[in-house]
């Protein structure tokens, strides 16, 4: 239950976050992970990084999906619709 | 005149602790009978499976079923809450297929008597109880150094190659019993569709399936299994077995690493779910069991199940958990699960089978990244070198064909490419010299080369020659590729390891110096 694999998709672009390794995520993401918004969690790509969780909007929901920026794409060295796994 | 109320108390049963009930005891006695078909079909005397292995796995639940109600009567003490649900317990079905196919299985094929097997599985299953006891200081470490592609990918291989398998052939072994079965548990299971009542298609299907079986004549109820038997503290016994679990370690420590990662996982949905438990108590508490289990003849490792949540939500409370117990424990001592097989046609658990192997397979697909298909598709290779090997040299011995002398004189059917036979397969354009190297550890085998596989795809080949390394090192001593463990067992196979690892380490060092890649390479 606390691992989860989604696939990381573009951000939001009415939505600036403050920290560049935040990750859009939905609500069956997070109670997969047993963390708060707000949280930090592992998230692996090709690469290993900690990322801040926060909720996708509502017609993102139960789409398995992730949002993230590019800095966070980089950092998993991965790109925009490839999948990772949430620890 | 003030007037206090009295504080709520937890009732030790309660109108929703019925439905856990059902989960708990009907879920647990599928895979008693799994077991116990299983050993039958190895000729597992009656004695040794009623009167030894299925009271000490009866022990071991019950002792489950007890710990965690008082798990659950120990968090109303210190919440007062009295909406307490208790964990759920039982066999863990992936350990169980693995311990099946994995140590029981060969132990048979490679000669040994029944008793024997026995002493190995209760010290298999003994070393497992303290591994998961010591699950909460290495699991996490294990967990990030192993992909969980690697992981799933080996206990999908084992499903396919063996529960699958054993599923479906036994289904059109008799078709007229087991398709109306088949169907009705497709249905339920896989389409969601219930009865009115909200009855489930598979207790349909089950009930329906004994009855027609009964009908047919594929069964009739044997109750000369009904006798009071006494577990016996057999710790001679396990021990005696110790000097022979040394070459299923590399399977037992994997697997229990799984089985206190599903604790783990279990406990924490729980957590999830409002019943705060400590997870280092429930996973000492799942090796306890274990341990106890195996020094009174159980098999079978026992762990937290999934079904919290569920179980909460029935408003279960701590009494479905004691009482299963109770129940385990009374059904062990009187030898009613001998009755209840009887009257279970073998499609049924088959059925079983068949739908945890799907499962299985479909959970190592999508719970894990697309780009690591590959590493799924090459776990599932060693293992079908296991089912080749296994049923050619259990063919050959079935005509009194043995092929190799064990060490202790008794014949075996241990089998390498050296032999008249397999010399005979060679010529016949058989592969057998790569069947039989796979298949010695070919759950390691599986584990490592999917790693491997997935470090390849991450542009991670510093790890994949970490891996490959590590293969080389477990092949040196015969842990893989090799009947017998021995230094040196596996010159070839260590020679060929040590030669990719280094290719791996230098191409990893040499980088984009030698090589043009892309951050993404869509191979498929």
């Amino acid at each position: 239950m606390d691992v989860k694999c989604v696939r990381v998709l573009r951000p939001y672009e009415d939505e600036k976050p403050g920290d560049e390794m935040t990750l859009y995520i939905d609500e069956d993401a997070r109670y997969a992970l047993n963390r708060d918004w707000g949280a930090k969690a592992e998230a692996l790509g090709r690469r290993k990084i900690t990322v801040t969780i926060q909720p996708l909007k509502a017609m993102d929901q139960e789409g398995f999906i992730a949002r993230g920026g590019q800095a966070l794409i980089d950092a998993l060295y991965i790109e925009y619709g490839e999948e990772i796994i949430l620890h | 005149m003030s007037q206090s109320a009295a504080p709520a108390k937890l009732p030790l049963f309660r109108a929703g602790d019925i439905g856990g009930l059902v989960y708990f005891f009907v879920g647990n006695i599928i895979n008693y009978v799994i077991v116990i078909y299983a050993l039958e079909a190895i000729n597992w005397p009656k004695e040794l499976i009623y009167h030894r292995v299925i009271p000490g796995m009866s022990i071991g639940l019950m002792l489950g079923g007890f710990y965690y109600a008082y798990m659950g009567w120990k968090l109303y003490k210190k919440t007062g809450r009295t909406d307490i649900t208790a964990l759920p317990s039982g066999l863990s079905t992936p350990a169980m297929f693995i311990y099946l196919y994995g140590i029981i299985y060969p132990l048979h094929y490679s000669g040994l008597e029944a008793y024997q097997c026995w002493q190995i599985a209760t010290a298999a299953c003994f070393l497992g109880g303290l591994i998961e006891m010591t699950g909460g200081l290495i699991g996490p470490v294990l967990r990030k150094m192993l992909p969980r592609v690697a992981m799933l990918g080996t206990v999908a291989g084992v499903a396919l190659v063996w529960m699958g398998t054993a599923g479906l052939f036994e289904i059109y072994h008799d078709p007229i019993l087991g398709m109306p079965i088949l169907i009705l548990c497709l249905i339920g299971l896989i389409g969601g569709y219930t009865f009115k009542g909200n009855t489930p298609m598979l207790l349909v299907a089950v009930i329906f399936g004994i009855v027609f079986a009964l009908i047919l004549g594929r069964t009739s109820p044997d109750t000369s299994t009904l006798a009071v038997t006494i577990p016996v503290f057999s710790a001679g016994d396990t021990f005696a077995g110790l000097k022979g679990v040394v070459p299923y370690l590399v399977i037992i420590i994997p697997i229990m690493i799984y089985s206190f990662i599903e604790t783990m996982d279990n406990v924490e949905s729980a957590i999830a779910a409002g019943d705060e438990y400590p997870l280092g108590e429930a996973q000492v508490a799942d090796g306890m069991c274990t341990s106890i289990s195996a020094l009174f003849g159980g098999i079978m490792p026992n762990v937290v199940w999934l079904g919290h949540a569920g179980l909460k939500k029935g408003q279960a409370g701590i009494g479905y958990s004691w009482v299963g117990g109770l129940l385990f424990a009374l059904c062990g001592v009187f030898g009613i699960f001998g009755l209840l097989n009887s009257m279970m046609p073998p499609v049924i658990a088959c059925i079983t089978f068949l739908w945890c192997a799907m499962l299985m397979i479909v959970q190592a697909y999508t719970d894990n990244p697309r780009r690591h298909g590959a590493a799924l598709a090459i776990a599932l290779i060693p293992h079908l070198a296991d089912l080749l090997y296994t049923t050619v040299t259990s063919t050959l011995g079935a005509f009194g064909h043995y092929i190799e002398h064990a060490e202790d004189g008794a014949f075996s059917l241990m089998m390498n490419a050296s032999d008249e036979a397999s010399v005979a397969l060679v010529n016949y354009g058989v592969m057998w010299k790569g069947v039989a190297a796979l298949r010695h550890g070919s759950i390691i085998v599986s584990i490592m080369w999917a790693a491997t596989t997935v470090f390849i795809i991450d542009r991670r080949l510093d790890k994949a020659a970490i891996a490959l390394a590590a293969a080389a090192v477990l092949s040196f001593f015969g842990f893989i590729h090799a009947p017998h463990m021995a230094v040196n067992a596996a010159p070839e196979y260590t020679i060929g390891y040590v030669s990719i690892a280094v290719i791996c380490l230098a191409l990893h060092l040499l980088g984009d110096k030698v090589m043009n890649f892309t951050r993404r390479y869509d191979y498929v």
